[in-house]
Formats: structure tokens, sequence, C-alpha cells
């Protein structure tokens, strides 16, 4: 069976492959995106079951993606974990995402976050 | 020789501004007073002849000099006081015995209204004035009855002249004085009216530097911690990431050194977070919400929290409910953690051996409490009273020893300020501490603190 896809859009390199692992460890397939204009073009391309959204992105900002995403019925089933360092936006937004977590992430916490979100794991909810 | 003298002449100096010019006046009123007696005698002496009147005026001289010994002692008040009073006894007593008002001596009454007005004020005038008036109308009165003693040596028109002359200068120097203190006192208060002035505009000012220096420092803070968190959080990750054998197998030793680096980072986050909390709080950008706060399931999630750091160090951590106190109030449930786990987390930061124990319980109808107990270090009475400012620890060796920026128990008491709450501290150094954390008890939402904003930095 083909691995659910979660979607990393992250524009700091070593996060990015910190989520990855993360997220490869809760057995999603990963996809990483490094820029707010592609990333929004992606998102008309795929259905990923996660997305793990920083804010501050090259190009289109994170909450415009998050907007995005809430908005487009093809994501209704898109989960979103936003990540980010900015304490101040992480309260505003808190309740427009799935979970807002304030950088620096764990990545025990994430892959376990994560796992929650695995297609098989949504019965138990 | 000439500074000596210089000295002898200076008026005492105080730092009350009206006790100086007092004092002031009244050393330069002695010393003409002096002056005039000794002339008096004299001119008494060469022309009348009079061993009395040189006897009266010598006493007065002597009198003179000791108020001004006294007004050297700082007794201001009462040397004017005797000084009035003794001219008005002079005056009264002098031209009673020399021919009341039929001699010019009456007239110096004027002089002693003014030198009593300037001593001691406006009352003083009232008082003087109406004492004169009584001697003038006893002058008159004796007079009439013919009581007055026959002046002992002829009033000559040259002794007429002499002591009209000098009552003249007497009362023209006393005025000159009176104006000069006058027109001195003036011009201080509106000296002190402009410096009042210039001292508003520049605290004016520096109000508003400190308004926009505090906004400053909490934009830097927030924009600084910003920064701060995504490199650290490459770092945590990519050390996880090796910790958790995520790229093949480590050794023992290097999944403890990689833990150590995981920890080391965990506790700057924290004091990332502790700085940014506390400058939020100052900019009051924090809020109070309200609602159902289950206490037991807070208790319960500060032990399971807590316990893995309390075992570590081999310490027990307790916690307890009292009977009386109701499991659910209305709260901000956040907030009441946040006070929980920065107490408990000092508790055990500062607690070698022995145990921590947490107890919430009902105060009365109107409060109810938080007592986190420790067995640690306790805490110096002098000591206790700066503890609750931000970046207060005991002293630079508990920040080696202890780690911490010293901002939790400063975070502490401004959260429980913010919802109407207290922080008490008993402690004895060697022995433990315990934090009493009292809040408002409300068991309904509608009486609960909701909606309320931060206190804009008092």
């Amino acid at each position: 069976m083909e691995k659910p896809l979660a979607l990393v859009i992250e524009d700091h390199e070593d996060l990015a492959i910190v989520f990855r692992k993360a997220l490869q460890l809760a057995n999603f397939a990963v996809e990483i995106v490094m820029d707010g204009a592609i990333a929004q073009q992606r998102l008309t391309e795929v259905v990923p079951v996660l997305v793990v959204l920083d804010l501050h992105l090259p190009n289109i900002p994170g909450e415009t993606l998050l907007r995005q995403i809430r908005s487009d019925t093809r994501l209704a089933t898109t989960r979103v974990m936003l990540a980010t360092a900015d304490s101040a936006l992480a309260t505003e937004l808190e309740g427009k995402a799935d979970v807002v977590l304030l950088k620096p992430v764990s990545i025990a916490q994430l892959s376990a976050l994560a796992a929650r979100f695995y297609p098989h794991a949504t019965k138990e909810e | 020789m000439l500074e000596r003298i210089k000295q002898v002449f200076a008026p005492p100096i105080f730092d009350n501004e009206e006790k100086a010019r007092v004092a002031a006046l009244l050393n330069t009123m002695l010393f003409i007073v002096l002056a005039l007696v000794i002339a008096f005698a004299v001119i008494a002496l060469i022309t009348e002849h009079s061993i009395a009147r040189f006897a009266l005026d010598s006493t007065f001289a002597l009198l003179a000099v000791g108020l001004l010994l006294l007004l050297r002692r700082g007794r201001v008040q009462l040397a004017g006081f005797v000084l009035s009073f003794a001219l008005w006894a002079l005056v009264t007593v002098g031209t009673y015995l020399f021919g009341g008002l039929r001699a010019s001596g009456a007239s110096s009454y004027f002089g002693i209204v003014v030198i009593a007005g300037l001593l001691l004020g406006g009352k003083a005038t009232i008082i003087f004035g109406a004492l004169s008036f009584l001697g003038l109308t006893w002058m008159f009165l004796a007079d009439k009855w013919g009581i007055i003693p026959p002046p002992s040596a002829p009033v000559t028109v040259f002794t007429l002249w002499m002591e009209s002359a000098t009552i003249l200068v007497g009362v023209t120097g006393l005025l000159y004085l009176a104006a000069r203190s006058l027109e001195n006192a003036l011009a201080r208060a509106r000296r002190h009216e402009r410096e009042l002035v210039q001292k508003t505009a520049e605290v004016q000012q520096l109000a508003h530097t400190a308004v926009e220096t505090s906004e400053f420092k909490s934009r830097l803070i927030a924009r600084v911690s910003h920064e701060l968190r995504t490199p650290l959080a490459a770092i945590l990750g990519l050390t996880e990431m090796l910790h958790y054998a995520a790229y093949g197998p480590i050794s023992e030793e290097q999944r403890e050194l990689t833990l150590k680096i995981i920890r080391h980072a965990q506790h700057l986050e924290r004091i990332i977070s502790e700085l940014l909390e506390q400058s939020q709080f100052e900019s009051g950008i924090w809020h109070l919400t309200s609602g159902p706060c289950n206490l037991n399931a807070l208790l319960s999630g500060i032990e399971v929290s807590f316990a893995q750091l309390a075992q570590a160090k081999g310490l027990t951590l307790k916690t307890e409910m009292g009977k009386e106190m109701p499991q659910t109030v209305y709260s901000d449930c956040d907030k009441v953690q946040q006070i929980l786990s920065s107490l408990v987390s000092n508790a055990i930061k500062f607690t070698k051996t022995g145990s921590i124990k947490v107890r919430i319980d009902r105060f009365d109808d109107v409060y109810w409490t938080i007592k986190v107990s420790d067995t640690g270090i306790g805490i110096p009475g002098e000591a206790q009273t700066t503890l609750f400012e931000p970046f207060r620890q005991l002293d630079d060796s508990v920040t080696r020893e202890y780690g911490g920026f010293g901002l939790g128990l400063a975070l502490v008491k401004e959260l429980a300020s913010l919802m109407g709450g207290t922080v008490a501290l008993e402690s004895e150094a060697g022995k433990g501490s315990t934090f009493t954390v009292m809040l408002p008890l409300y068991l309904e939402k509608e009486k609960g603190p909701d909606g309320k904003t931060a206190g804009s930095g008092d």
C-alpha cells in the first residue's frame, strides 16, 4: 500500500530535514517545499494527509497558505500542523490549524503527533 | 583676622530655606539692635548722665548677645519671639520711666511691630500690634491719672532729635530689610516655579522615553527570540536524530553526549520563553480568560510533568487537594498551570534532598490557595523582598549553580496579581521555603474575571 503523503513547507533546510525524518518515522511519504509560491502551486496538485507549515516563508506567507488549505474543499481532510518560531503568531493562529507547535519542536513530539493523523489511526479518535 | 570677624557676624546656615532666611534676618536685626542699644546707652550716659538708663540699655545689649547665641543653636523662632517681646518690654518700661507720651520713646512701637512681623509672621504682627496699642493706651491713662514718674533728667531738644533720628534710621532699616526679604521670597518662589515647570517637562520627557524604550525592548526581545528559536530548533532536531539513531546505531557514550546537547538546548529554550513572557507581560498583551478549571487534572498534570525531574534528583513530589476545595473553579487554567509549573520547577531546582509538596486548598469563601513547599536551600530574610523582581536571584553563585534567568518568580507574582491574587513566601535559609499563591475563588462563570486585559505596566 502507498504511504500517505505529508507535505513539509519549511524554508530552513536543516529543519526541513529534521521534519522529514520525524514524519518518515511515523511512516509518511514526505515531500519538502521550501518556498511559499511553489507550495501554493503544489497544494493544487496533491492531496496531502498532513501539512507541516512554517509561517515565515519566502514569497507567500504560511498564513495565506493556511487560509488556502482551509478554503479548498479538495483539501477538506488535510490536517495542518503549524511549526513556527514566532510565539505571537503561534498564539494568534491557535485554533485555526489542527496543531500549533512553537519551535524548537522535538522529533519525538512531532513524530507522535503526526502518528495521530495517520489514516489508520483516525478510527481510534 | 578679617575672616574671623566675618565668621562672627555671618548668620547660621540651615537646610530649611525659610528657616535660613529668618535666621539671616534675625542675625542682622540682632546686630543692629546691639549697635542701637549701645548707641542709646552711650547717648544716655553722655547727655543725661543717667546710670539707670545705661544699665537698662546694657542689660538689653547682653540679651541681644544671648539671642545671637541662641540663634546659632538653631532656636530661630524662640530667639525671634524673645527679641520682639524684650523690645516691646523695653519700649514700654523705658517710655513709662522717661516721660511717657511726652517723650519720643513711644514711636519705637512701630519698629517692634515690623520686627515681629518679619521674624514671626502675620499672626505675630497682630499680637505685637495689639500689645503696643495696650502700651500706648496705658501711657495715655497713666499720664491722665498723673502717675507717670517725672523724667529723671530734662528732655532736651537734642535728645529728642537724637532719639527720633535713631528710630527713623532703625525703622527705615527694618522696612528695607522687610522689603528685601519679601522680594527675595518672591524671587525664590518664581525660581521654584520655573524649576517645577522645567522638571515637569523633564519628567514627561523621561516617561515618554521610558515607554518608547520599553516598547522597543519588547519588540526587540520578540524579534531576537524568533531569531534564536530557528537555529535552536535545528540544533535540537538534528541532535535528536542522532540520539534516536535515525542515521544508524550509536554507542552508549554518544547517546549520553547527544542527550546532554538536547538538555542544554531545552534549557536555552526555556530561557527564551521566560524572557518573551516577561516582555509580553510588560507590554500588556496578556489577556485573562475564564473557564472551568479542573484542579485535580491540573495537579495530576503537574505530577506527570515533573515526576521524572524530581526522581532524577531523588526527591519526592506530592500533590494534594484540601477537602473543602471544590474540584472545579472558574479561572484562567493556563495561567494557574503556569504558576504551578514555575513554582514546582523552582522548588525542584533549589532542593537537593527531601520533598516537594503541592497543596491546593480553600482559604475562605472568597479565596483559594496554592501552596508549594520544599525542603530546599531556603531564602534569607533580606532577599525575600527582592526575590519577586525580574532578573533577581539570590546572588550570582545561584545563577551559576542552578541556572535560569531569575524571571520565574517575577512572572508568578505578575500572573497572580493579574488574576487578582497575591504571592507570599515563608522561608528560612537552609530549612526550605513555602510559596503561597492566593487567588480569588469563582464557582460560577458570571463572576469569573473574564476578558480583562493585563495592566499597563503598574
